[in-house]
């Protein structure tokens, strides 16, 4: 039975309505916030894939061939890789050697890379020829993964999956 | 209980409803809002994403250009001499061609990573300009080059309309083409001039010094490429000096010096050895007057080794060599009654062998004395007689000395053979010393035989001045031919032409001839030393190599003339 009771009752109701409201409000803004952050990694993941695959790579890039060095510098760092992989079938000894030199010129760039406490890894495989090669942390669980494949012109059968992992 | 009497606007129960229905319609409002905004969100990162794949393809299409272009400016390079002038022009239309090739394998690729991409190729057209030192690639689409991206549901697409695309590319092609194209224009007036200068002297002082001048082939095919030489020196800053000395002109006289030089070691050698047992024969026959008896037959045997030594070394001769002009020498009488050095030597060591024998024998004999005494006589000094001698060499004689320390009634000496071995051994160690080391050191390089100009593809010689390229030739030279232009000549006469000359009074020798050197198929080749970037096939396989600019140039005649004056006669000699 309701009693004729007002205006006591009215002001707890209207408090009680204000705290449901601003904890929905709160929880719907964190929510979007969450989205923005997964957005801003995935751009960072883009951005870094892009910076790792097309800036120029240095001096530090190249390979000794019977005493003579042969240096890279001037090339973006997907023609290196592409033609690390080229190498890799069809001169293995070079090819070996251009890799290995090619991974830690990718660790050294990964770390140069501005990356706001986030953790990024490079793989790029190629199934086709078994070509594998691992740069920067080891992340088990990525909070994102960015991928692209890299075209091989010197043999139209490579192709190269490039994956950015971040954490 | 106290009754509070206060009356609100509306009762509570309208009031409740309708603020339930006032924050439903709010949180309605909110969670729309939000779906509205995460839905935006998605199709926002759908659309960058697609946009990235779209800057992905066109740094994709870059690389692809380079990998083109590069391609292209390899293959117009090496035909120089054809496309000349337009070499850049050729290898944009080559780079063209690859680039649409290729780009159509790269839709593919991304189609097969399960991209949906549409692409509207127009035909591109590739063209080269310079950047500082290097160049940069363009590809422009006349027509556009649309590229449209869809999402996996076909909802949102990204389209961007390309017109050019361009990427740097590190060779210095253009620095090339300048530096050959400046070779070309002035190679043969730069070879002319210095093989003019080296001929002029060579003719003059040969004119002037010996009064014959030697028309010769060979060396004037040498001239002539170390005046090409530096001809590359003085427009390339460098020059491909191996050609020279890989010449089987220097081969065949470091050869025949190499030849002479170990003639005349394994010379010296023998007579050393046979210095050697004589010493050692010395201090065994002192040792046996000291008592050690048993000495005397080895000194028997070694003494007799040495004869045969010295034999074969007196009938090793091989015609030409300084080695056997050197024996001959000694073997040659300097008069008819007086023996020679050779004949002193086995006379010498013959005699003390027959010393050695008598005393073996006394010592049988028990005449120890007798035979102390034989042995010690062969330690006595010898001087040797002296005669006058003149050579007559080239009209010049010359005087000198010969010492007899060997005839048939000379006394047996230990001392004067090693007197006299000790004085052919300096005078032989006065023609070898020093001796200089010719040896050909060959590469440790496990690489298979290649031609130079594939070995340098694959490892260009350091150059050391700017703009540092490397520089390879490869000179055929047909023909050396010479005509006698002065009025002798020209009848066949071998001599210079005299002329009279009446107000001084004095006649003149003019020699005046062409040297008309013809070459064959050649090339000319740089390489951009510094820039060793782009991946080639060679011999040794797929390598990375600098760019080079190829020439090939076909028949090219060169003529040179040479006038010498001299106040004295003088002659040529045999074409």
């Amino acid at each position: 039975m309701i009693t004729s009771v007002r205006g006591n009752s009215t002001l707890i109701d209207l408090l009680v309505f204000y705290v449901l409201i601003s904890t929905g409000i709160t929880l719907l803004i964190s929510a979007n916030a969450m989205d923005a952050r997964d957005r801003h990694i995935d751009d960072l993941a883009h951005s870094i894939l892009n910076s790792l695959l097309f800036s120029t790579a240095g001096d530090e890039i190249g390979y000794q061939i019977e005493g003579y060095s042969k240096n890279l510098s001037g090339k973006s760092w997907a023609e290196i890789i592409t033609e690390s992989a080229f190498l890799y079938i069809h001169e293995p000894e070079i090819g070996r050697k251009l890799a290995e030199n090619l991974q830690m010129a990718l660790d050294r760039k990964i770390t140069s890379l501005y990356t706001r406490g986030f953790l990024v890894a490079l793989d790029i495989t190629s199934t086709e020829i078994g070509f594998s090669l691992h740069a920067g942390e080891n992340i088990d669980r990525p909070a994102t993964v960015v991928s692209a494949t890299l075209f091989c012109p010197m043999d139209g059968k490579i192709s190269l999956k490039v994956e950015v992992k971040i954490c | 209980m106290l009754k509070v009497s206060v009356r609100g606007f509306l009762p509570l129960t309208a009031t409740g409803v309708i603020l339930l229905i006032l924050s439903s319609n709010l949180a309605a409002y909110l969670l729309w809002r939000n779906h509205e905004r995460k839905m935006q969100t998605m199709m926002q990162k759908e659309f960058d994403d697609l946009d990235w794949r779209i800057s992905f393809l066109c740094s994709s299409m870059k690389d692809i250009l380079r990998w083109s272009a590069e391609r292209a400016l390899i293959e117009a390079s090496q035909r120089a001499e054809q496309y000349h002038p337009n070499v850049e022009e050729v290898a944009g239309i080559i780079a063209s061609g690859y680039f649409a090739q290729h780009l159509q394998a790269v839709i593919d690729s991304f189609q097969n990573s399960g991209e949906k991409i549409n692409l509207f190729i127009s035909t591109p057209v590739v063209r080269f300009s310079s950047t500082g030192d290097f160049i940069i690639a363009r590809a422009y689409f006349p027509l556009g080059l649309l590229v449209e991206i869809k999402n996996p549901e076909g909802t949102i697409i990204a389209s961007k309309k390309i017109w050019k695309i361009e990427t740097p590319i590190k060779v210095r092609f253009f620095l090339l083409e300048n530096l050959m194209d400046n070779f070309i224009r002035e190679h043969q007036a730069k070879v002319i001039e210095t093989l003019e200068k080296m001929l002029y002297f060579r003719a003059w002082s040969e004119a002037l010094i010996n009064g014959i001048v030697h028309l010769d082939r060979s060396s004037d095919e040498v001239l002539f490429r170390y005046a090409w030489c530096k001809a590359e020196e003085e427009i390339f800053r460098s020059a491909d000096w191996l050609d020279i000395s890989e010449l089987d002109f220097f081969t065949e006289k470091i050869e025949l010096i190499s030849s002479e030089i170990n003639s005349l070691r394994e010379l010296k050698s023998a007579f050393l050895q046979i210095y050697e047992i004589l010493y050692s024969s010395h201090q065994k026959v002192e040792k046996t007057i000291d008592g050690e008896l048993n000495l005397l037959e080895l000194v028997e045997k070694d003494l007799e080794n040495a004869i045969k030594l010295l034999q074969n070394v007196l009938s090793h001769k091989e015609p030409g060599k300084i080695s056997s002009r050197i024996i001959q020498g000694m073997c040659k009488r300097p008069e008819n009654d007086a023996p020679s050095i050779a004949e002193q030597l086995e006379i010498g060591i013959s005699k003390i062998i027959a010393e050695i024998k008598t005393a073996q024998r006394m010592l049988n004999q028990r005449e120890t004395k007798e035979a102390e005494n034989i042995l010690r006589s062969l330690f006595s000094t010898v001087k040797p007689k002296e005669i006058r001698i003149e050579h007559e060499i080239a009209g010049e004689k010359i005087r000198g000395i010969f010492k007899i320390y060997f005839d048939e009634n000379s006394p047996p000496s230990i001392m004067a053979v090693l007197e006299l071995l000790s004085g052919i051994l300096s005078d032989l160690a006065k023609i070898s010393s020093p001796e200089p080391e010719f040896e050909f050191h060959i590469s440790q390089l496990d690489i298979p035989e290649m031609s130079r100009e594939t070995l340098y593809k694959t490892f260009p010689p350091r150059s050391e001045c700017s703009p540092f390229v490397s520089v390879y030739h490869d000179l055929k030279i047909k023909s050396v031919e010479y005509f006698r232009e002065d009025l002798s000549g020209v009848i066949g006469n071998r001599t210079a032409t005299p002329i009279y000359l009446p107000f001084l009074d004095v006649v003149i020798w003019w020699g005046q001839w062409s040297v008309v050197i013809k070459i064959g198929d050649g090339v000319e080749e740089i390489f951009d030393y510094p820039n060793q970037n782009l991946l080639q096939k060679t011999l040794l396989g797929y390598i990375h190599s600098c760019l080079s600019y190829r020439w090939s140039f076909k028949e090219e005649n060169f003529i040179i003339r040479v006038v010498v004056i001299s106040p004295e006669p003088f002659y040529f000699s045999e074409i």
